[in-house]
């Protein structure tokens, strides 16, 4: 046990002695009422889904999203080989290039933009933890902001005679990880499948590498007093600026890829919104908004962490703390290039934006604002 | 396919020491994760009674304290859902901010991410490695690395080592 004030607290639960003389009954009750049997492990068959969609966490970093991308595995009782063989005698002959996008399971549509991030704490269904944390980072003189709702960006690209997809991120970073398609272990992240196994499948292909965890300094200010070396090392590896999914349509069919959508809408990954550039952002000093600009002036100036501290304890309210996440929100995009078999190409554009929301509220608790009420969507511009 | 023989007075032998000696460790993990004592009793229970229908490692015991650990988390999930599922009311009762004691530890830890804490506890109490508690809670060494150090940002101070 190491030696805190959390291990200390938590060594000071104990079970009521009385709780754990019924445990003992009820299991010693159990055995009596059931006899030895031998158990068969299950047999798992593992089949990569031929199109993989996206369970985005945004990390928002220098303006960037962080997004995590779940790739759809399913357990199934026929070997790959067999099924891809019955689906190749059954394909019908290849259609026109079509892609559509979804996120969180809704169609995205130029007509129809998605709120994939949508906090209320008067509806008990959309209640969920998130969080924003405001940090100066010193060392570089810049402003950090972490945007943390606790919500999933899930973002799909399904359509026909597509080769492979590329998303290339405007202003923020991918943060790369990709979860197996099974609904309850998705809901806590597990089952991640491996980057570097996805990579070695030829799966995935990293493209430009984002920059901001070559800075030792933000990994410190992250990471605390001891960083864990070995996440520094899968940050710097996860973190991207693009990357392409390749599509193998012989395992997969359209139906398949409709019903893992349903699976996968209650997927739970973060958005965090870092912005490392400057103190205060451009983005807000040169923003629209009067509130941004406001902010922008109230941010800057602090000589060290003190004033910093002083500032967000008395002078930083609310609606400047909105007015930071809608201007570094909105500066985010993704380019989507969707290639075909036949050569041709498609593209199209993914614009984020916050939502003007009177209900946007949050708490305060110590460094952090704990998000009440928040919306954020994301639109489909240049199709 | 594995069989596992064991003679039946050992057997409740194993089953009443499993118990015993993992209850304060299931008691805390579901604690932590649902912040009621009475929950945390009542899962206690349930995963006592788990070992045996599910027919837990016996013979091993560190096999079986992640088991235990796994089981524990699981059916604190089920309870989070059925609430969830079952809550009409609208919102003097938060239930991701359970009831608690006055705590101001506890306060600060039921502020996390239930998924959180259960990584917190096995790193800090229990001295699990990262790789450790992957394999346990079964997710992948990023997932696990990801959210202590999201956990350990917010609770800076309270996990400081002293």
């Amino acid at each position: 046990m190491k030696n805190n004030k959390y291990t200390e607290k938590i060594k000071s639960i104990r079970a009521p002695q009385q709780s754990v003389d019924k445990a003992v009954e009820a299991a010693l009750e159990a055995e009596k009422n059931s006899s030895v049997t031998e158990q068969k492990a299950p047999e798992k068959r593992i089949r990569l889904s031929a199109v993989l969609s996206a369970a985005a966490a945004l990390v928002i970093i220098a303006g960037s999203i962080a997004a995590e991308f779940a790739v759809r595995e399913q357990s199934n009782t026929q070997t790959a080989e067999s099924k891809a063989s019955e689906h190749q005698s059954s394909a019908e002959p290849e259609q026109n290039n079509t892609f559509s996008l979804m996120v969180n399971a809704a169609e995205l549509t130029e007509n129809t933009p998605v709120n994939y991030v949508d906090l209320d704490y008067s509806d008990i269904n959309k209640m969920t933890a998130a969080s924003t944390t405001y940090t100066l980072n010193e060392k570089n003189n810049t402003l950090n902001v972490e945007f943390y709702p606790e919500l999933p960006f899930h973002l799909t690209c399904t359509g026909n005679n597509i080769k492979n997809v590329t998303y290339s991120i405007n202003n923020a970073a991918f943060d790369l990880s990709f979860i197996l398609n099974d609904h309850d272990d998705i809901l806590n992240g597990e089952n991640e499948r491996s980057i570097e196994d996805l990579i070695s499948l030829g799966v995935i292909e990293l493209g430009e590498s984002a920059d901001i965890y070559d800075n030792d300094q933000i990994m410190d200010l992250y990471f605390g007093t001891k960083p864990l070396e070995s996440h520094r090392k899968s940050l710097k590896r996860r973190y991207r600026k693009s990357f392409t999914i390749n599509y193998d349509n012989e395992y997969k069919t359209t139906e398949e890829i409709n019903s893992d959508l349903k699976a996968e809408k209650d997927l739970l990954n973060g958005l965090s919104l870092i912005d490392i550039q400057t103190r205060p952002p451009a983005s807000l000093l040169n923003s629209k908004d009067n509130k941004a600009r406001e902010a922008a002036e109230l941010l800057s100036g602090f000589k060290n962490m003190q004033e910093f501290e002083e500032f967000k304890a008395g002078k930083y309210r609310p609606d400047l703390r909105y007015a930071i996440l809608n201007a570094l929100i909105s500066d985010i995009s993704i380019d989507v290039t969707i290639s075909y078999k036949d050569g041709q190409s498609d593209k199209c554009t993914i614009q984020l934006e916050m939502v003007a929301d009177d209900n946007y509220s949050e708490s305060n608790y110590d460094n952090s604002y704990h998000l009440l009420s928040c919306k954020v969507r994301a639109k489909l511009i240049n199709k | 396919m594995e069989k596992i023989i064991v003679d039946e007075n050992n057997r409740s032998v194993l089953i009443e020491k499993a118990v015993r000696t993992n209850a304060d460790m299931i008691y805390r993990i579901a604690y932590q994760q649902t912040g009621s004592f009475d929950d945390a009793e009542d899962i206690l229970q349930e995963v006592s009674v788990a070992l045996v229908t599910k027919n837990a490692p016996l013979e091993d015991e560190e096999y079986l304290r992640r088991w235990l650990i796994r089981v524990t988390v699981n059916k604190c999930r089920d309870l989070y859902r059925h609430k969830k599922r079952t809550h009409t009311e609208s919102l003097e009762e938060n239930i991701n901010i359970p009831a608690k004691e006055k705590d101001a530890i506890l306060d600060e830890l039921f502020l996390l991410p239930e998924k959180y804490r259960t990584v917190l506890y096995l790193y800090y109490y229990e001295e699990f490695t990262l790789k450790e508690i992957a394999q346990t809670l079964n997710k992948s060494i990023n997932t696990v690395s990801s959210e202590l150090q999201r956990a350990r940002k917010k609770l800076r101070k309270i996990l400081t080592e002293e």
